[in-house]
C-alpha cells in the first residue's frame, strides 16, 4: 500500500504548478509492504508499532476500505470497524435521524434497527437530547451516540483502532465492558493499541509493524515482550479494564 | 461490475437513508425550508423572463408563454447543476466517514442525485400546475402526450447519474474541478435550447450550411441528451405533442451511454480515490 508523495493529498493549484515533474515516476512512500499473514476464526490480532508504522493503513485494508496496490487481501466475513467514531454524522440532523443514517452505513436492517432503537438511545444516555440536532452535541456526546450504534451490531470480524473507551469516566466503564463483550463474541479481532497489558490479555497473536513492514509476528506474549523491551514499559493509565 | 451493482442493490436502504438525510439537511439550512423547492424555479423563471422578454424584447416567437417555455428547461437543468455540482465535493466532504466505515461509496453521489431529483420533481410539479392554469394556453383535452414524461425523466436521471458519478471521482483527483464545473455547466446551458427553441437552431444551421449538412449538424446538436429532454418537456406540456420519433433513439443512447461511462469510471477509481482524500 503506497502513497505517491506530491500527488496523493495534493491541495492547491499552486502546488500543481510548482510541481516540476508532471510525468514519469514520482517519489513513493510505502505505508505497508511485504506483509504476509493469515488469521482464522477464533484468533485475535494485536497490532503495535510507532506512529506512521502502517497500523491504521492495515486496518483500512482489513476493513476492505482500501485495496492493496500490490498483492491481495482476502477478508471473508462481516466486518465492523471501531475507528473514527461519529465521522459520518450529519450535524444538521437530530440524534435519532443520525442513528438511522449511521445504522444504514453499518448495514443494520431497518426492522432490526427499529427493535434496537430504544436500547441504542438508552445506552448512549442521550434520551433528553435525541431529537436535538447533533450540531448542538458536545464531542463526548457525539462519541457516545456513535459508539452506541456502532457496537449494537455483533460482527464476525471486529477491527478496533485505538478506540477502547469513549465519553466521561462513567461512560468509559460502560463502553469498555461493551467492547469486551463484543470481543468475546466476535470470531476474529484486530486491535490497534498502545496498551500492551490489554492486548496481552485479549489477543492470541501480535504483529509489530515498523515503517510499513512486519518486524515481528507471532504469539501475543512473544511479540509484545519484544516490543515492550524495545520501546519501554507502557505508561500506566488510570483505572483498569473491567473483566 | 455486476457484483458492484448487486452490492448496491443490497444496500439500497443506505442510498434511501442518505437521500433523505440530504434533503432534510438542505431544508434545515434555510428558514423557509422545503418552500425553497417551489420558490426557486419560480424565481429563476421570473429572472430569465424579465431578461429575455422585458429587456431584450425577445421570446415572442416560441409559440407558448415564455415564462413556461423557459421553466421547461430550467427545472431539469437545475437538477443537473445541483447534482453534478454537489458531487464534485461529495467524496471530500465525507472523507472521515469513508475512511472509517466500509460501505459502497457509490451510494454518496447517487444519494446526491436522488435528492436533486426529488427537488426536480417538486419544481416540475410547479411547472405542471402552471401549464394547466396558465391563461391562454388551451390544452383542449390533449393529455396523451403527458405519457412521455416518465420516460423523459428516466433518461434525465440516467444522464445526470452518469455525469455525477464521473465528476465525483474527478472532483477528488482534480482539486479545482468544482470551480471549473460551474463555468462549464453555464456554458453548456447556453448551448442547450434553454432560452431559445431547438427549431431556431435547426433553422439557423440549415440557413448557414444548406439542407443536408444543416440537418446532419442538427442531429449532432440533438445528441446532447438535455437538448432532447428540454424539447420533449416542452412538447408534452406546452405544445401537446410527442417528441419527434427520430430524437428518442439518440436520447436513449446518449443518456444510457453517459450512465454506463459514469458507472465504469466510478468502478475504476472507487477504492483508488480514497488515498487522495
Amino acid at each position: 500500500m503506497f502513497y505517491r508523495l506530491h500527488a496523493h493529498g495534493r491541495r492547491s493549484f499552486r502546488q500543481v504548478v510548482k510541481q516540476r515533474r508532471f510525468w514519469g515516476p514520482r517519489p513513493v512512500l510505502w505505508a505497508l509492504r511485504g506483509l504476509d499473514l493469515e488469521l482464522r476464526a477464533g484468533q485475535s490480532l494485536a497490532i503495535v508499532g510507532h506512529n506512521g508504522a502502517g497500523k491504521s493503513t492495515l486496518c483500512l485494508v482489513l476493513a476492505k476500505i482500501l485495496t492493496p496496490d500490490e498483492g491481495s487481501a482476502a477478508v471473508r466475513g462481516q466486518v465492523a470497524t471501531l475507528f473514527g467514531l461519529g465521522r459520518g454524522f450529519n450535524l444538521e440532523l437530530s440524534g435519532r435521524d443520525n442513528i438511522r443514517l449511521y445504522a444504514a452505513f453499518l448495514a443494520i436492517p431497518r426492522g432490526e434497527l427499529a427493535e434496537r432503537m430504544a436500547e441504542i438511545i438508552a445506552f448512549s444516555e442521550l434520551e433528553e437530547f435525541i431529537d436535538e440536532p447533533v450540531a448542538r452535541y458536545s464531542t463526548g456526546m457525539r462519541a457516545r451516540l456513535a459508539f452506541s450504534v456502532a457496537t449494537s451490531l455483533q460482527p464476525e470480524i471486529l477491527i478496533l483502532d485505538e478506540v477502547l473507551s469513549v465519553g466521561d469516566h462513567t461512560f468509559q466503564r460502560k463502553s469498555e465492558s461493551r467492547i469486551r463483550a463484543l470481543i468475546s463474541k466476535s470470531q476474529l479481532i484486530a486491535i490497534v493499541s498502545h496498551q500492551t497489558a490489554f492486548l496481552r490479555e485479549t489477543c492470541t497473536h501480535a504483529l509489530w509493524l515498523d515503517h510499513g513492514r512486519a518486524r515481528a509476528f507471532g504469539t501475543a506474549s512473544e511479540v509484545l515482550d519484544e516490543y515492550d523491551a524495545e520501546v519501554g514499559p507502557p505508561i500506566a493509565r488510570s483505572g483498569t479494564l473491567p473483566r | 461490475m455486476t457484483s458492484s451493482l448487486r452490492n448496491l442493490v443490497a444496500r439500497r436502504d443506505l442510498v434511501r437513508e442518505l437521500t433523505r438525510s440530504e434533503i432534510r439537511s438542505d431544508s434545515a439550512d434555510s428558514s423557509i425550508g422545503l418552500l425553497w423547492w417551489f420558490v426557486d424555479p419560480l424565481l429563476m423563471m421570473a429572472i430569465y423572463s424579465l431578461l429575455v422578454v422585458g429587456i431584450f424584447g425577445r421570446g415572442h416567437s416560441v409559440g407558448a408563454p415564455y415564462p413556461l417555455f423557459v421553466l421547461c428547461a430550467l427545472t431539469p437543468w437545475k437538477q443537473l447543476t445541483t447534482g453534478v455540482g454537489k458531487c464534485t465535493r461529495v467524496l471530500r466532504s465525507k472523507e472521515g466517514l469513508i475512511k472509517s466505515v466500509p460501505f459502497p461509496t457509490v451510494a454518496l453521489p447517487l444519494s446526491v442525485v436522488g435528492s436533486s431529483f426529488v427537488y426536480f420533481l417538486a419544481g416540475f410539479g410547479v411547472l405542471v400546475v402552471a401549464t394547466a392554469l396558465w391563461p391562454g394556453l388551451p390544452h383542449e383535452g390533449r393529455w396523451l402526450p403527458l405519457v412521455q414524461l416518465p420516460f423523459l425523466m428516466i433518461f434525465q436521471l440516467a444522464a445526470v447519474s452518469g455525469l455525477a458519478l464521473a465528476t465525483a471521482c474527478y472532483g477528488v483527483l482534480v482539486r479545482d474541478l468544482s470551480n471549473v464545473i460551474t463555468y462549464l455547466l453555464r456554458a453548456a446551458f447556453y448551448l442547450t435550447p434553454g432560452l431559445y427553441s431547438a427549431e431556431r437552431v435547426q433553422a439557423a444551421l440549415i440557413a448557414r450550411f444548406g439542407e443536408t449538412t444543416g440537418e446532419r449538424l442538427f442531429s449532432v446538436y440533438m445528441a446532447n441528451p438535455f437538448a432532447a429532454l428540454v424539447t420533449g418537456y416542452r412538447d408534452a406540456l406546452l405544445y401537446d405533442r410527442f417528441l419527434e420519433a427520430r430524437y428518442w433513439p439518440a436520447l436513449a443512447l446518449s443518456s444510457l451511454a453517459l450512465l454506463g461511462i459514469g458507472w465504469a469510471v466510478y468502478q475504476h477509481y472507487d477504492r483508488r480515490v480514497i488515498k487522495f482524500l
